[in-house]
């Protein structure tokens, strides 16, 4: 089987890395990493750097379609080369998968018209513009479309997928391989239990700290050149 | 704050990226992917390839160290280089911490000498091998010494580090910027919580796979 995730610059690692930990250990599944062209991918911190070796032109069909978020992701929602490759490809998947605002793309992609999914918590709002209604949960199905919430719901999401595809044996043997008994240190587990301090952080990031991200030259950018930035989009005042 | 994550042919990716996730988000922090060499760095699954930015001889003494697991700790271990770095960088860290099996590499390099700590379940024995108290708790603390339970725990021990070093009110954000309200579809995280099967299977898999990357 074959999990294909693209990736694309200033996405957000943990939304790929958590759904691939645990996807990726399904006996026989086969994971390749898709960009616009081949390369070096930064993610959205730009400290990290992913390698894609599989451009578009080469992915024409698979197993599982799997698209993260990351400030990134909201260039990809008005790329229609890349929407019309993944309308192209989700016609031959099994599933189709998008966490955080990865979600919004598939959305924007037009395959979540009349559907239910689940997406960051500040994309709730954006949803319905394309179709979609958004649903207050971890993760949701919609007959083969998986949908997480933000950021680290991507492993939650992977070992609910884990199950559909292997069983419940080989998705809990997953669980355990990667010990995942998660215990986060603070009870204030969504914004509206938070302290409004920690909600006014969240939101600036949210709100523009993205973009101001993705201005950031990514440190190993002189010996790798990196796939699909664009902070020069902005002009020089 | 300088931020280095040490990285080697075969370690597990989700080991160091989720703590990289929490970590990257405090106030001045700057970080860090290293290897012995610059470069490409292949995970464990053969089927993910990070760059790290720089090698570990151009970064002799940074703020935090986080070393991730992975089946090839015990070849990385062995090749000398980055418990070299380790034993080095420690002298000057204000956080020296792993995750996994990382803690084995801790260990090796000598700095968990009749502490605490913790690695993943199916590790005990050899991190014990080399010196180190096993814990079995999710985060162990020791001092400036932070190490993690297996793979998954890398975000609870970087959110835990993350409230010692920028408050407790820092650290809710960025728990909340990753959305961590976790709700795992089956409670079978550890060795206690499984049936007796799956975790035979399992250990015997992590088995093969480590004398595999060793080969």
């Amino acid at each position: 089987m074959k999990l294909s995730i693209l990736i694309y610059d200033g996405f957000t690692s943990l939304d790929a890395i958590g759904g691939y930990e645990v996807l990726s250990r399904i006996p026989g599944m086969e994971v390749e990493w898709v960009a616009a062209r081949r390369g070096v991918i930064a993610a959205d911190t730009r400290y990290l750097g992913v390698l894609a070796f599989r451009d578009l032109g080469e992915v024409t069909s698979t197993d599982i379609l799997y698209v993260p978020g990351g400030p990134g992701g909201v260039r990809c929602e008005t790329d229609e080369p890349l929407l019309e490759w993944i309308r192209a490809v989700d016609r031959t998947t099994t599933w189709t998968m998008g966490v955080c605002n990865g979600t919004a793309i598939l959305a924007a992609a037009g395959l979540l018209k009349g559907r239910k999914a689940t997406t960051n918590w500040f994309y709730q709002d954006r949803l319905p513009q394309w179709g979609a209604e958004f649903l207050p949960v971890r993760y949701h199905r919609d007959g083969k479309y998986i949908t997480s919430a933000g950021v680290s719901a991507s492993i939650d999401a992977g070992l609910f997928l884990c199950e559909l595809i292997a069983g419940t044996q080989i998705a809990k043997t997953i669980q355990l391989g990667v010990e995942y008994y998660p215990d986060p240190p603070f009870s204030e587990r969504t914004p509206a239990e938070a302290p409004e301090d920690a909600q006014a952080i969240i939101r600036a990031f949210d709100e523009g700290g993205g973009e101001a991200l993705l201005e950031l030259v990514p440190p190993f950018s002189g010996t790798y050149p990196v796939v699909g930035r664009q902070a020069a989009q902005k002009s020089a005042a | 704050m300088d931020i280095a994550i040490a990285l080697y042919d075969r370690f597990t990716a989700l080991d160091c990226i989720g703590p990289y996730e929490v970590l990257s988000r405090m106030p001045g922090a700057r970080v860090r992917f290293l290897a012995k060499d610059a470069g490409p760095v292949c995970t464990d699954t053969g089927m993910l390839t990070v760059l790290a930015e720089a090698s570990l001889a151009d970064v002799p003494a940074p703020d935090i160290v986080l070393v991730p697991g992975g089946p090839g700790d015990e070849k990385a271990i062995a090749d000398g280089a980055i418990t070299a770095w380790i034993a080095r960088a420690h002298e000057t860290t204000k956080w020296t911490t792993s995750v996994c099996t990382g803690s084995v590499i801790l260990a090796a390099a000598g700095i968990l000498k009749g502490l605490e700590a913790t690695t993943h379940w199916a590790s005990v024995d050899r991190l014990e091998r080399y010196g180190a108290r096993y814990t079995e708790k999710r985060v162990v603390r020791q001092g400036k010494i932070m190490t993690g339970a297996g793979v998954s725990a890398g975000i609870d021990m970087g959110l835990t580090l993350v409230a010692a070093e920028s408050g407790e009110d820092f650290a809710k954000a960025v728990q909340l910027g990753i959305e961590y309200d976790p709700q795992p579809p089956f409670d079978c995280g550890a060795p206690g919580k499984a049936p007796p099967q799956l975790v035979e299977m399992m250990r015997a898999f992590s088995n093969a796979h480590r004398a595999a990357a060793g080969a």
